[in-house]
């Protein structure tokens, strides 16, 4: 594969999905931290997460170095996951 | 990825765009079909008597509830619709659950207004079928059509973010256009129809999403509620705040009269404001009937005034308005599907997702164009522009003329046919795979005029034959002021002449070209004969 290419398969998996998984993740996060009741919470995360899904496809194509991109998408979907994980644990069942 | 933050998002827009463009242009096409499916439903009924002038809100009621009780006693509920939407013909019943099967149990009716005697029109889909496919799709399962169109519909989210992206100076060049020349004609085109109905294609794609979030988006809900069905019920009905529903009782009671409950309700909404009705346990002694109000602005969901079904006395009223995120998402859902628009801003809606039809179709146009002059300087065509080219003919001019052939066998099929219904889709299908073929033992610009010359024959003719196969033609229904009958035919003539015009620029600037080509050949034949002499 060229460079070209690579860098190409990369990108898309990245914003298929890393996108999916940083939406899910930080509009669980999202819905975690509203004062609602959880219906109006979890809805809220439904709400949003499509923008947020845009939002880092654009961000997986426009970012300059694949490994950055990377990273980030790594790190803020690992660091919304772990926030939400608290979180529900901070809750109770 | 080539430098640049632009040249990424116009290489990303260009892709998003390409990849998944005729299903979004099949999603486009049919959805702004549905914004006059009453008014298909109706043309494709035509036995339909013309919707009666004002009958009374109670008398209906009791006539449809009359009906059901002779037609379903042991239901488990039943529900009635007035015909309070633009064109719709009729009262709806429906009923769910008698006997033990519940499968078979359900069922629904349409009643004549004056004397609640169920209508018999020829099995049809009508407008409503050619609206549920533009979600819904066809012969494919539920389930996967929602996920093909959701993952559609964010391909169409990211195309219009990078295309704003990419596009930059909207304002300038929105007067902008460059006619008659060639890749610069079909840019300006592009933009022009992006940026004329901008606000509406980001609304219809995200709440697009929105109405299936539930699925594409199920982590989100399950992170609360855990995973599986009955998490999604308890979702469900916590976000519409349903109380824990009473079981049944089993001891025979006469139902409550409705008229006072229906006075109630039009005394707290105005007269004429009630939408639908429905009854849990008929003539049982748990019996409850809800009354919902007809909505008069984008918001869905309206009150709800529940009513115990056998004392008759007010049990609570359902506002509207619940919590402020329900009320976003009723409020997008509610501006999507716009039946609450009245007749102009019902015109409006169709001609913004015209305008968002036009506008796949002409980026679909613009991939070819660019590459088929950039071929000017290096020679053959690669195979990808080939289909490309013969894909955008077959569903850009010949999806329509498959619409027509819907509506073509609406009328030409037989009552009595079995699964009537059914072949009317199949013609539809047919018909397009038949324009999908026909480029491909074609010329592009004689496939493209030859579809389009077909389009003008099969909806100009359309009125003509509505009006050899029913009595309701074009003459008759403007004679009587039915308007909705009118405006169908009216319409489909117009499309027949847009389709026409536009057949008849292209062959001119085929022929053109030729005689420019002869022209050429002869000069240069002058001049290679010159030297010789």
């Amino acid at each position: 594969m060229t460079r070209h290419a690579t860098s190409v398969c990369q990108r898309v998996s990245a914003a298929i999905f890393g996108g999916y998984a940083l939406a899910a993740v930080f509009s669980t996060f999202f819905s975690y931290i509203l004062p609602t009741s959880r219906a109006e919470a979890a809805m809220s995360g439904l709400l949003l997460s499509f923008a947020v899904y845009a939002a880092t496809i654009l961000c997986a194509f426009g970012a300059r170095s694949i490994s950055r991109m990377w990273t980030g998408m790594i790190l803020l979907t690992a660091g919304f996951g772990l926030l939400a994980i608290l979180l529900k644990l901070a809750r109770g069942p | 990825m080539k430098d640049g933050f632009r040249q990424s998002m116009a290489w990303l827009h260009t892709w998003t765009g390409l990849l998944l463009g005729w299903v979004l242009f099949f999603i486009f096409l049919t959805g702004t079909a549905g914004y006059f499916d009453t008014e298909i439903d109706r043309w494709m009924r035509p036995e339909f008597p013309p919707p009666a002038s004002q009958v009374q809100t109670v008398k209906m009621l009791e006539r449809a509830v009359e009906r059901l009780q002779a037609k379903a006693p042991n239901a488990e509920r039943w529900r009635v619709s007035l015909p309070t939407d633009h064109g719709v013909v009729g009262l709806n019943v429906s009923w769910r659950g008698s006997g033990h099967d519940a499968a078979a149990a359900n069922g629904s009716e349409q009643l004549d207004q004056n004397s609640g005697e169920p209508l018999k029109p020829r099995a049809t889909g009508g407008g409503q079928l050619l609206y549920r496919m533009h979600y819904r799709l066809h012969y494919l399962p539920t389930t996967i059509s929602y996920w093909l169109v959701g993952i559609a519909a964010m391909f169409m989210l990211v195309a219009i973010l990078t295309g704003i992206i990419v596009h930059r100076k909207f304002f300038v060049d929105f007067f902008t256009f460059r006619q008659r020349k060639g890749q610069r004609s079909w840019l300006d085109a592009h933009n022009v129809l992006a940026v004329m109905a901008l606000p509406f294609h980001v609304m219809i794609t995200y709440s697009g999403l929105i109405f299936f979030a539930y699925l594409y988006m199920a982590p989100v809900i399950a992170a609360t509620y855990g995973f599986g069905e009955n998490s999604q019920r308890l979702y469900f009905d916590e976000l519409e705040g349903r109380l824990a529903r009473p079981a049944r009782a089993n001891t025979q009671v006469p139902l409550t009269p409705l008229a006072p409950l229906i006075a109630e309700a039009e005394a707290q909404w105005g007269e004429g404001r009630v939408r639908s009705l429905e009854i849990l346990y008929p003539g049982d002694s748990q019996a409850q009937v809800s009354i919902s109000q007809t909505p008069s602005g984008p918001l869905r969901r309206t009150a709800t005034m529940v009513f115990n079904g056998v004392s008759g006395a007010l049990i609570e009223v359902k506002p509207a308005i619940r919590s402020t995120p329900k009320a976003i998402r009723d409020t997008l859902l509610g501006l999507h599907e716009g039946l609450f628009a009245g007749p102009v801003l019902r015109w409006l809606y169709f001609l913004s997702g015209s305008i968002g039809t036009a506008m796949i179709a002409t980026g679909l146009v613009l991939w070819t164009v660019k590459r088929r002059e950039k071929l000017k300087r290096t020679g053959e065509p690669s195979f990808g522009l080939l289909l490309v080219e013969r894909l955008n003919i077959g569903t850009v001019v010949g999806l329509p003329i498959a619409i027509a052939a819907y509506f073509w066998a609406n009328r030409l099929i037989p009552a009595g046919v079995e699964g009537r219904a059914a072949w009317e889709a199949h013609a539809m299908f047919i018909a397009w795979t038949g324009m999908l073929l026909h480029p491909i033992f074609r010329p592009v610009q004689r496939a493209w005029i030859e579809q389009c010359w077909l389009a003008t024959a099969v909806f100009g003719l359309l009125p003509m034959l509505n009006a050899l196969t029913t009595n309701r033609h074009l003459a008759a229904s403007l004679a009587q002021g039915d308007w909705v009958l009118a405006g169908f035919d009216l319409t489909m003539l117009a499309f027949g002449a847009a389709f026409g015009c536009t057949a008849w620029m292209l062959s001119r600037r085929a022929r053109d070209r030729v005689t420019r080509h002869e022209t050429l050949l002869s000069f240069a034949a002058c001049k290679n004969a010159e030297p010789a002499e």
